[in-house]
């Protein structure tokens, strides 16, 4: 299932798939991933990227 | 920072199994082949045949998942490394059948013969599915 809500916390920012992995320490194709619901992260890859949106776990991954 | 991220271990991590699998498989196949023909042992290419090819799939299921290349390092340091390694493998593939002039099956159980033979294969096959891999991320960006 795509993950819009963590798509729509970049694009609000106006970071790329690119600036996000470099800060967060992934593959851009990771993030990708992650948008597209091809992979399903672990919580501490969710908590660095809730950290560099500045958004919470329930906003960007609870269902 | 790591190598490589989680997504990409896990990758791996699935690429080593089928890797190792086929690996497997083709030893298999040789060993049975050995023992319906009565062979005591097969030549040097046909025993290092099953580990090029597992490198193969290893390789090529990476590069197609996006877990071949390093966070770090850009593609084109593997691409230049990869060429000059399959240059040097078919140049003394090349000599080898230059220089020895005897039937080319016999060749192949001359282990430096058999063994770039198998290098110069194994990179030029992990090269191509990286300029393939390549040509289609630039297509599916542009689109």
């Amino acid at each position: 299932m795509k993950n819009l809500r963590l798509k729509a916390a970049r694009a609000a920012l106006d970071m790329s798939q690119q600036e996000l992995a470099e800060k967060v320490g992934v593959s851009r194709q990771t993030v990708n991933a992650i948008e597209s619901g091809d992979y399903n992260p672990t919580v501490r890859l969710c908590i660095a990227i809730c950290r560099a949106l500045g958004k919470t776990l329930d906003e960007l991954f609870w269902e | 920072m790591k190598d490589y991220d989680e997504r990409q271990e896990l990758v791996r991590g699935r690429a080593y199994r089928y890797g190792f699998f086929t690996v497997a498989a083709i030893s298999s196949v040789l060993m049975i082949y050995c023992a319906f023909e009565q062979k005591d042992s097969v030549n040097v290419f046909f025993s290092m045949l099953s580990v090029f090819s597992g490198i193969v799939v290893f390789a090529a299921y990476c590069i197609w998942h996006d877990a071949f290349f390093t966070l770090k390092k850009k593609p084109t340091s593997y691409i230049i490394l990869f060429t000059a390694i399959t240059f040097i493998d078919f140049l003394n593939v090349y000599l080898r059948l230059s220089l020895h002039e005897k039937p080319i099956a016999e060749h192949f159980g001359d282990s430096s013969f058999a063994l770039s033979l198998l290098g110069g294969v194994t990179f030029l096959a992990v090269l191509i599915n990286i300029l393939l891999k390549l040509a289609v991320d630039r297509k599916r960006e542009a689109e």
